[in-house]
């Protein structure tokens, strides 16, 4: 279940031990991860206004029904035929109906009636439900084969169809009417646990318990029925909703409550038959009753939902963060995080100064990138190197302002062909997207829409910048697969992305990205989801088409081999910041910052001695939210000294090499030859 | 060249349905076997004479086998052939195919007022997920989705029909006999019986195309230099196929919705007839009534399961 909603699970009274495996939340990596602060559920649940008055609503309706006896002002079934129909006055607060009975009291009996039914059909049904959708998840096979086709049939019927024709039979009542409900309820109650019990059949803690000889029915209570305990509370607060509305229209019909009998239906019922036309108010106060009620039990669900962090949980934590649009009218300002820098080179193709970006979290901001400068001369290619959430994938994606809406600029500027990216409006900037950058993304394999043809998305490409009519741009489709050595071009224009193997997409992409011949290509990580001998092609391919169309590349990689046979120069990210900025061969052959020199020494070289051992760097990259103070690299550096921690290192430049080491000058750090 | 994989896809899912119906007839054909206590006698209505206690008996083959009684049963229902009803003594089989024409009609009805209302409202909060019609739309579903039918349909006769005096308030219209008739006599009843289903499909739509805004494609498409309307054609095509499942499940909860519809505007259809089957405990009629409305609904997920196919590259390719 917590695969699937891409949020670390939370940990609470309720989900404790429950929605996180032993196996760990996902660590680190600091260019996706939205920190959740580990607040209690309830904390959560009543922070949200709607949430809270829908608690608040249903503990008030709740303990009426519960205490009706006591606190119902007046008998719920004494006459008065003298005061009947009354609008609510000081005695009847909510007036009385066409009997003179009561209508306040009345309808706190009805809740009584409504509730109970409502909370025993939804008891019930679990309770049968729930043996039976363990075993049918747990042991597939047979059972749960007839146990399907079983839960098939009884949800082709209608439910409401199902429980009048199970009421029927069985003759009216309030019992009747629940457990022809109840019937009801089984069937798609089992569905969905059986489902959540075949996703977690799977997980490495029920594998673990299985190998580890635990009996069957101690894996489902002990290991699984915990963890499906967050969706059945959501589910559980719907059905209550559904139920309440199931016993409103039975009793409505004449099959649930019978008179006296109140409950919230049948008091409908009643005033529509008795006073519709002189008395609107008298349908009006059942009607709001059960509407509310509803209404409570559907936001609970809701709010349970997104705080346990399931179903739409990633739109309600960014519903949740303040919206910080900050790139569109954004001008370039100068502040603290400027110092250090370099790269103002104007005859620059791409020129990043000083570049701060934030992502608004719901406890505040996190900078994930300060101080970013890196500069593209025309015809270069430019490696920009580093870890996973070193920041390059940010940087890359900011390029053409493609970060999510929680992103935004804290400073800096970013120019192409000496205008500021950041400036432009969203026309001018849709006009060099595309066609004076082009962009390739990292997987293939979810970067193209799956419901158009590949030729559409390739002719799009084209039309969108104007460049020639739709039956131009639908031949040059096949050229441009010609082009990026795709076979059967023409055939293959009419294929959907699935129809292409992994490589084949990439091609597709790269074909796109350049179809409008564009002087920067940005492409983050193009190889990195592919398998070597075509990570090796997709390389030859761009080579080619660098040289070609003499256009610069800004390749972003974690790769050292790819940047050795393909860059001209190497800027080297880490912890948010660019450490070491250098010519290629410089960097290989001498690294100024020790975060460089353990990158290169990490990579098994043919140039390499024999007996010299690869060296990893330990630690792992921090996360935004947790950055070292001083030098970011510290924490990892073999050569940090105190003075390390005590100050941030500036960036210094020295002719065409930048680094941001205080120590760079002492170092003598090892490259490979 | 998806034309004959979408042939056998049609083929396959015909043949998955009706091991499903068959398992349905068994279930409902067992629903007369809910009746407490003896059946003849008690469906033959207190103070009853032998005669027609032997005679209900009969009706409903209850002197047979279990399993006999299952046989002659479902023979008949493939022909139609319901029995006869308990209280009138007419064929069940010919009230409901009068009948069935007229629940279509009112369903039709609230499957289009669902959809024009439902449909651009999530549009518009989807795509500007966020602003102000998205915050008004979203307080809007959640609000439709709590009001019951029942409550809702006498309001809007009050409104519409006696003091406005803009619709009929009951009564019905064949759209073969006269459609501004139908449309005049089923606006009323769709849209008290579509409201939620347009809440449903509002909502579907909406965080469909959030997902779908927020996916890689998506920002390849901005990254080619698409503009908010390629955006949109690209968003609605994917968040299409999605909506389109929830609203043919949700159609069956509408179906089910008929019967309080037809009871409250005297539309003569399916669900009054089961209302009044289920007064009289009209075994036979129930049963009828109950399985013509379950194969509509294997019907449409029927339809909805091919639909989806059609909008799938991956499914109709496959």
């Amino acid at each position: 279940m917590t695969g699937a909603l891409g949020i670390p699970p939370p940990t609470s009274s309720i989900t404790e031990g429950a929605t996180q495996p032993p196996d760990g939340p996902n660590a680190g990596d600091a260019e996706e991860l939205v920190p959740v602060p580990r607040r209690s559920v309830w904390h959560r649940l009543l922070r949200r206004p709607g949430t809270c008055a829908a608690i608040i609503y249903l503990v008030v309706v709740g303990i009426a029904a519960v205490t009706a006896p006591l606190v119902a002002p007046f008998d719920p079934y004494r006459q008065d035929l003298v005061n009947t129909t009354q609008t609510p006055s000081g005695s009847h607060w909510l007036g009385t109906d066409s009997y003179g009975r009561d209508l306040l009291s009345r309808l706190i009996f009805g809740g009584r009636t409504s509730l109970g039914v409502a909370v025993c059909v939804v008891g019930a049904a679990l309770l049968v439900a729930l043996p039976i959708g363990l075993i049918a998840g747990y042991k597939s096979g047979r059972i749960d084969g007839l146990l399907m086709r079983l839960t098939d049939a009884a949800i082709s019927i209608p439910a409401i169809v199902l429980a009048l024709a199970i009421a029927g039979a069985l003759g009216p009542g309030v019992t009747n009417g629940a457990v022809a409900l109840a019937i009801v309820y089984v069937p798609s109650m089992v569905r969905l646990i059986r489902g959540e019990v075949i996703q977690l059949r799977q997980e490495t803690y029920v594998e673990a318990s299985k190998v580890a000889g635990t009996g069957t029915w101690r894996i489902l209570f002990r290991r699984i029925l915990p963890n499906i305990r967050s969706t059945l509370l959501v589910a559980s607060a719907f059905w209550l909703g559904t139920a309440l509305l199931a016993e409103a229209a039975l009793s409505y019909l004449g099959v649930g409550a019978q008179a006296p009998t109140a409950s919230w239906g049948n008091m409908l019922r009643q005033a529509y038959d008795n006073s519709l036309f002189t008395s609107a108010w008298q349908s009006i106060v059942p009607g709001m009753a059960i509407a509310l009620t509803i209404l409570a039990f559907n936001t609970l669900g809701d709010g349970l939902r997104d705080v346990l962090g399931m179903g739409e949980s990633k739109a309600a934590v960014r519903r949740r963060i303040p919206r910080l649009r900050g790139t569109r009218q954004r001008q370039p300002v100068a502040t603290a995080d400027r110092r250090g820098v370099a790269t103002t080179d104007t005859g620059a193709l791409l020129a990043i100064n000083g570049l701060g970006i934030a992502f608004a979290t719901p406890s505040g901001e996190d900078q994930v990138l300060s101080g970013v400068s890196l500069s593209v001369q025309p015809g270069e290619v430019v490696g920009l190197v580093g870890e996973s959430g070193s920041g390059k994938t940010v940087t890359a994606l900011s390029i053409l302002r493609l970060l999510p809406p929680s992103a935004r600029v804290v400073s800096g500027s970013i120019r192409f062909q000496g205008t500021d990216l950041l400036a432009l409006g969203r026309k001018e900037l849709t006009a060099v997207r595309g066609a004076g950058i082009g962009m390739v993304f990292q997987d293939p394999l979810t970067a193209l829409d799956p419901s158009f043809t590949v030729g559409h998305q390739l002719a799009e490409a084209l039309l969108l910048h104007n460049r020639c009519s739709s039956s131009e741009a639908r031949r040059r489709a096949v050229e441009m697969l010609d082009r990026v050595q795709i076979p059967a071009a023409a055939q293959r224009v009419h294929d959907y992305p699935h129809q292409l193997s992994g490589g084949m997409r990439q091609r597709v992409m790269i074909a796109m990205a350049i179809a409008c011949e564009p002087k920067l290509l940005i492409a983050d990580e193009p190889t990195t989801a592919l398998d070597v001998t075509v990570q090796a092609q997709i390389l030859d391919l761009l080579r080619r088409l660098q040289s070609e169309l003499q256009m610069s590349i800004l390749f972003v990689t974690h790769d050292l081999g790819v940047v050795s046979g393909f860059c001209d120069r190497v800027s080297v990210m880490y912890g948010g910041q660019v450490v070491e900025t250098a010519p290629a061969s410089d960097f290989f052959t001498r690294p100024l910052h020790p975060y460089g020199e353990g990158l290169i020494t990490a990579v098994p070289h043919a140039n390499v001695e024999r007996k010299r051992r690869l060296t990893v760097i330990p630690g792992m990259v921090p996360l935004v939210s947790n950055m070292p103070e001083g030098c970011r690299f510290h924490p990892r550096c073999r050569y940090a000294e105190p003075a390390c921690v005590a100050q941030p290192p500036q960036l210094r430049i020295d002719g065409e090499r930048e680094v941001r080491c205080r120590r760079s000058e002492q170092l003598h750090l090892q490259g490979v030859e | 060249m998806g034309a004959r994989v979408v042939g056998e896809l049609v083929l396959r899912r015909i043949a998955a349905a009706i091991p499903i119906m068959l398992l349905v007839s068994i279930g409902i054909f067992l629903i007369a076997q809910l009746v407490p206590g003896d059946a003849a006698i008690t469906l033959a209505g207190e103070g009853a004479s032998p005669e027609r206690i032997a005679e209900v008996r009969h009706d409903l083959h209850l002197d047979e086998s279990l399993f006999q009684q299952y046989g002659r049963w479902l023979a008949g229902a493939v022909h139609l052939d319901f029995g006869h009803s308990l209280s009138s003594g007419a064929s069940v089989g010919q009230d409901l195919s009068s009948r069935f024409p007229v629940t279509l009609g009112l369903v039709l009805g609230a499957a289009i007022a669902a959809i024009l209302i439902g449909v651009p409202l999530g549009i518009l909060s989807g795509l500007r997920s966020g602003g102000v019609v998205d915050q008004a739309s979203r307080m809007i579903a959640s609000v439709s989705i709590s009001i019951p039918s029942f409550w809702l349909a006498p309001l809007l006769v009050i409104v519409f029909g006696v003091n406005l005096g803009w619709f009929p308030v009951s009564g019905y219209v064949a759209l073969t006999d006269s459609p501004m008739g139908w449309f005049r006599h089923v606006a009323l009843p769709a849209v008290s019986l579509g409201l939620f289903l347009s809440a449903w499909l509002a909502r579907q739509l909406r965080s469909a195309l959030i997902d779908v805004l927020r996916s890689n494609y998506v920002r390849t498409l901005l990254a080619k230099g698409a503009g908010a309307r390629t955006v949109a054609k690209h968003a609605l095509r994917n968040a299409a196929s999605s909506t389109v499942t929830v609203f043919g499940v949700q159609l069956g909860v509408l179906i089910g919705g008929t019967v309080i519809i037809e009871q409250i505007f005297a539309v003569p259809g399916l669900g009054a007839y089961l209302l009044r089957a289920v007064a009289a405990r009209d075994i036979p009629a129930i049963q009828g009534v109950a399985i013509v409305l379950a194969g509509c609904q294997v019907a449409i997920s029927l339809l909805v399961d091919l639909t989806y196919a059609l909008l799938n590259p991956k499914v109709r390719l496959a």
